[in-house]
């Protein structure tokens, strides 16, 4: 079609085209999250062995922990909260595998340049990414909580359910927030990151107070509980999945909750900031976004 | 801030001295260097240039990848530093070689999550994915999933994400490379179809295939260096290297009634050759032909020549306009051939 044929209110058409209402920019943020969260709930589990290795590894993992403390007669709730953290750290690790990492594939595999180069918002695709990563992870600690008390006869009693799943609602999203932050870390910092994030694996566990409370690490505990969502949400729902193991908290559940949504908040902030970072400088410098020919 | 209409006579694409600096190891590296380019609605417009030219530098600048370190750019009159958010509205973009997407999604699954990011409602958005995948006859992959797809069928798929959104601007950064023939005969088709629908859609297209370029574009720049050395249509840019237009005539016989000497005298006439002296028959047909290379100052020159041959009783057998390929062009203009180019960058 040559130039001349064009209609003359073309450029007016154009404009009106790229004229976005309030409602249509919440439908498709909306939208765009839901379309970034389906990969990771559905096609994840078209992949048979990636659901067994997340299975059976952090099962086997938590099998070592619980006949550790049933070889040193260790009273019972122990054994249920090992359980109860084994199936937190499969959300830790969805931030740390599938969250700071994720950008760095996303720029490797070229998807990067496609979300830049269309009307979607990073934090839209990370929000996505945290949304589907949480509802596939939650099947799996399901599995996990399911299993270990199948298997080890674990026991539960819960006086405040609402109180549990709001802690372990903020819990996640104070973890994913922090991912997208480390995502932006990662991004930047390039395989050196992932080498870190290797290396911090084991004292994120300590810190988190996972497999023991962050109670008997004294100043660290308090310094852990401060900046590591996972110790705060790890160390309140012991509390309240397991009243006999109450006293083993460091602070009450409703400051530790108060932490959780300020975490939430802050790491947020901090995730737009980093994120509108990286967009900015990937378009300075050329390589940050694209992946290299 | 607010944000004026743009003027109703701009460009599809105006960039006005563009330049763009890369900070490397070495020191910083010129990718293009104050680039001017006007390109009108509803054309197909090509980059050609060999590998580092500074083709996809560009193309990254227009479609919102990159920033420009001088100059500027506008795509139908919206800024694409200052209006970002509305040019990716209205925009896609097809890179050759292009991976992207999630494996363990189906073909149809992977352009329903592209029809979500492109922002239009659910329904409409999954009426287009089907749209595509019957438009590019890859219905017997739609259920297939990404990873088990060729490279021919995971870029027709690209393509099919690409025109979802129904772009007015459309980048397409060597969009065959690694195609087979076919497949690349499908994806230009497609082009040009998507092209006709929407009267105003507007293609830029890189490539280092000559041929791509002569058979798709409206228009070509030629880029080499970060720099356009030159401009136009594919006509214009071959007359650059042949001034006059060539014809190849061939009859029977040259009768005796009319010798080289009288055609060159007719009007509009620069010179006539015999080209093929030994009468060999290039049409397979048995008897011996006689070629004569025709220069004329127009086309329409050609019709004296012929009414002469004829008025003679020569017999005609064949007219056939001798062009020079773009490859000439391109030599002519950049001092050696594109492979060549990309032999040098590989080294």
């Amino acid at each position: 079609m040559s130039a001349a044929g064009v209609s003359k209110d073309l450029h007016a058409r154009i404009y009106a085209e790229t004229e976005w209402s309030l409602s249509h920019k919440l439908r498709h943020a909306a939208q765009s999250v839901v379309g970034r969260a389906y990969p990771r709930i559905f096609g994840m589990s078209r992949e048979p062995s990636w659901l067994f290795f997340d299975l059976v590894f952090p099962t086997l993992g938590m099998c070592s922990f619980v006949f550790l403390l049933r070889s040193r007669g260790a009273d019972e709730a122990w054994i249920s909260a090992t359980i109860l953290a084994s199936a937190l750290l499969t959300f830790w690790t969805s931030v740390i595998w599938m969250m700071a990492g994720q950008f760095r594939w996303e720029r490797d595999s070229g998807n990067m340049t496609l979300y830049i180069t269309a009307p979607v918002g990073l934090g839209s695709i990370a929000l996505g990414m945290a949304v589907g990563g949480a509802v596939g992870m939650a099947f799996r600690a399901g599995i996990i909580i399911l299993g270990g008390s199948l298997l080890f006869g674990a026991q539960y009693e819960i006086r405040e359910p609402l109180l549990l799943a709001l802690t372990m609602l903020l819990g996640i999203a104070a973890m994913n927030a922090l991912g997208v932050c480390l995502a932006a870390v990662f991004l930047v910092s390039g395989r050196e990151a992932d080498h870190l994030g290797d290396l911090l694996n084991e004292p994120m566990q300590l810190l988190g107070g996972l497999f023991a409370p962050v109670r008997s690490l004294g100043i660290f505990g308090l310094l852990a509980i401060g900046i590591l969502p996972l110790a705060p949400a790890a160390d309140a729902m012991r509390q309240l999945a397991l009243p006999q193991l109450a006293a083993t908290g460091l602070l009450p559940v409703p400051v530790e909750l108060g932490i959780l949504a300020v975490m939430f908040v802050v790491f947020s902030l901090l995730s737009h900031a980093s994120l509108a970072y990286i967009e900015r400088r990937g378009r300075a410098d050329g390589k940050l976004l694209t992946r290299a020919d | 801030m607010a944000i004026s209409t743009p003027a109703a006579s701009a460009a599809a694409v105006e960039v006005s001295g563009v330049g763009r600096v890369f900070q490397a190891k070495g020191g910083s590296v010129t990718a293009l260097h104050n680039i001017d380019l006007r390109i009108e609605p509803g054309e197909l417009f090509g980059l050609l240039g060999p590998n580092g030219a500074g083709k996809s530098t560009l193309i990254k600048i227009l479609s919102t990848l990159l920033l420009p370190s001088s100059g500027s750019a506008s795509i139908f009159g919206l800024d694409v530093v200052g209006d970002t958010a509305r040019v990716r509205r209205i925009m896609n973009l097809v890179a050759g070689g292009d991976f992207s997407g999630y494996g363990l999604l189906t073909a149809r699954e992977q352009l329903a999550m592209f029809a979500q990011f492109y922002g239009m409602p659910y329904a409409e958005g999954m009426r287009r994915v089907d749209a595509q995948i019957e438009a590019f006859g890859i219905t017997d992959i739609r259920d297939r999933k990404i990873s088990a797809l060729s490279t021919g069928q995971r870029q027709k798929l690209n393509f099919a994400r690409s025109f979802l959104n129904e772009p007015w601007m459309l980048f397409l950064d060597e969009p065959t490379i690694g195609l087979d023939v076919s497949a690349a005969r499908d994806v230009r088709e497609r082009v040009r179809a998507f092209q006709a629908e929407q009267p105003g859609r507007t293609v830029l297209l890189t490539t280092h295939y000559m041929a791509e370029a002569d058979e798709m574009c409206d228009r070509i720049a030629i880029v080499d260096h970060g720099r356009i050395l030159a401009q136009g249509t594919p006509t214009e840019l071959k007359r650059m290297v042949q001034k006059e237009t060539l014809f190849i005539v061939g009859v029977d016989e040259l009768p005796a009634a009319v010798s080289l000497g009288t055609l060159r005298e007719l009007p509009g006439v620069i010179s006539v050759v015999v080209r093929d002296a030994d009468g060999a028959d290039g049409n397979g047909v048995g008897s011996p032909v006689t070629r004569l290379a025709i220069a004329l100052r127009e086309d329409a020159a050609l019709g004296g020549v012929i009414s002469a041959l004829a008025a003679a009783g020569a017999h005609l057998r064949e007219i056939s306009k001798s062009e020079p390929t773009l490859e000439e062009v391109f030599v002519q203009l950049v001092g050696r051939g594109i492979s060549e180019s990309d032999s040098e960058q590989a080294l």
